[in-house]
């Protein structure tokens, strides 16, 4: 589903990214740890293009995002990003948010549009809100009100970007248990976090990086109890 | 007392006159005005070099100069070089430009204050950069922008006075003509002249609280 190859990725004269390999299958969920700087985050941003690259390549799906000849606003259709900051839209209200991307970029109509966002609104435990307005709504509730708004663009990947940093304690329980339930299906997401509890339970895999390179993966089972490199040992006992 | 009454009497309907000619310029260049700046604005942001350094060199010249002089450069030197305008077009399209080149900057600053982020966002669902604009940008910027921009509007009301310099039989030219050719009392000539002006810009003022208001009852 997602493909890198030779990933290499450039801030000045810095490189953020080192010959990064990667393979997603369809239906798996992949986490993404690291230090705070490791590239984690830019890794997702360069798979939808926020970022270019230096070198390399990315296929989501049939797409190559690397090639210039792509059409890189069909190719975000088809990938849904959560961010740590939600990043909703403040002018509109909670069931706008997640309609917005139905009915101006899949052109969907507004009634249809409206079903979906509250089927999912509902299903993300936001049923009864859907007309505040962000800023009307808890740190937790606005992250489900943004993976609500990913996944009524029905994409094929799911991005999330330590969607639960930004987040008071008591609310990062409430966003896990909706993603914890995303990974059940058959889905293909790639996550950051540091929640390593959350990790071990939902992944089916486990990437390690640390200064722009991939260091590490394995079964999160694996990886957590028995880490091969020394680099990795001293990550996890700072985080666990 | 009586003398004040009756000199306003047969002065107003004249005056009067003058108010519709300096609303009409105004309210048309302000129009154009609008239009141009939010162009502007956003081309100062483009991600086209040529459309940056356009965007950025019309601003700068725009505002680096006077607009009396604009005003003379288009109406009386353009015609050496076989571009003629009336005295309307040159005017209305002169303040256009000169305001426009003020709103423009008052456009980008709003655009700088939203935060990278809610771009993110509106690409990562899939819009194009005119979507985003329109859908996402814009209507948060226009909110952190009314007051600005109603202060422009409200200089390019003011402004259209330079335009009587070129010929133009508005509001002012009005008073100085009733003055001075038929030897009025300026005191009270001019009195409902600023008056005149005051009735025109005072609507904007409280159109800009009220919507305001509406703006900031939701986020």
């Amino acid at each position: 589903m997602v493909e890198i190859k030779n990933l290499n990725k450039w801030f000045g004269k810095n490189q953020i990214l080192k010959n990064v390999n990667l393979t997603v299958n369809k239906g798996e969920v992949v986490v993404v740890l690291g230090p705070s700087g490791s590239g984690k985050s830019t890794l997702l941003r360069c798979i939808n293009r926020l970022e270019p690259v230096n070198s390399g390549e990315i296929r989501v799906g049939e797409d190559f995002i690397t090639n210039p000849k792509t059409n890189i606003f069909e190719a975000r259709k088809k990938i849904g990003v959560v961010f740590q900051h939600f990043n909703l839209f403040p002018h509109l209200s909670v069931l706008k948010n997640v309609t917005i991307g139905c009915t101006e970029v899949l052109k969907m109509s507004n009634e249809k549009a409206d079903q979906i966002a509250k089927q999912l609104l509902k299903r993300v435990g936001i049923g009864e809100k859907i007309n505040s307005y962000p800023s009307e709504i808890s740190g937790g509730q606005k992250q489900r009100v943004a993976i609500a708004r990913a996944l009524a663009m029905q994409p094929q990947v799911m991005m999330f970007d330590e969607p639960t940093s930004a987040l008071d304690p008591e609310m990062i329980e409430e966003v896990l248990n909706v993603i914890k339930d995303l990974a059940k299906e058959d889905r293909t997401m790639i996550l950051v976090t540091h929640e390593i509890g959350f990790a071990r339970e939902a992944a089916d895999r486990a990437i390690f990086i640390d200064g722009g390179e991939i260091i590490e993966e394995g079964s999160p089972k694996d990886f957590f109890s028995n880490p091969k490199t020394e680099r990795a040992k001293t990550f996890l006992n700072k985080v666990l | 007392m009586n003398n004040i009454i009756e000199i306003s009497q047969h002065s107003i309907p004249f005056l009067v006159k003058g108010l519709g000619v300096t609303a009409y310029l105004a309210l048309i260049s302000a129009v154009f005005a609008v239009i141009i700046g939010i162009i502007g604005g956003i081309g100062r942001g483009s991600k086209f070099f040529i459309i940056r350094i356009i965007s950025s060199i019309y601003v700068t010249v725009f505002r680096g100069t006077p607009f009396l002089i604009q005003l003379y450069i288009v109406f009386f030197v353009l015609p050496s070089f076989g571009i003629t305008f009336n005295v309307f077009q040159a005017g209305i399209g002169t303040l256009a430009f000169n305001s426009g080149a003020y709103i423009a900057e008052i456009v980008r600053a709003g655009i700088e204050a939203i935060p990278k982020e809610q771009s993110e966002a509106a690409l990562s669902l899939g819009m194009t950069p005119f979507s985003e604009m329109k859908l996402v940008i814009m209507p948060q910027v226009i909110r952190i922008i009314i007051p600005p921009l109603v202060g422009q509007l409200i200089l390019l009301v003011k402004d259209t006075s330079v335009i009587s310099l070129i010929g133009i039989f508005d509001l002012i030219k009005v008073g100085r003509e009733l003055t001075i050719a038929s030897g009025e009392n300026p005191i009270i000539i001019y009195g409902w002249v600023a008056i005149f002006y005051f009735v025109l810009c005072y609507p904007l003022y409280i159109f800009s609280i009220k919507i305001e208001k509406k703006l900031k009852l939701r986020y």
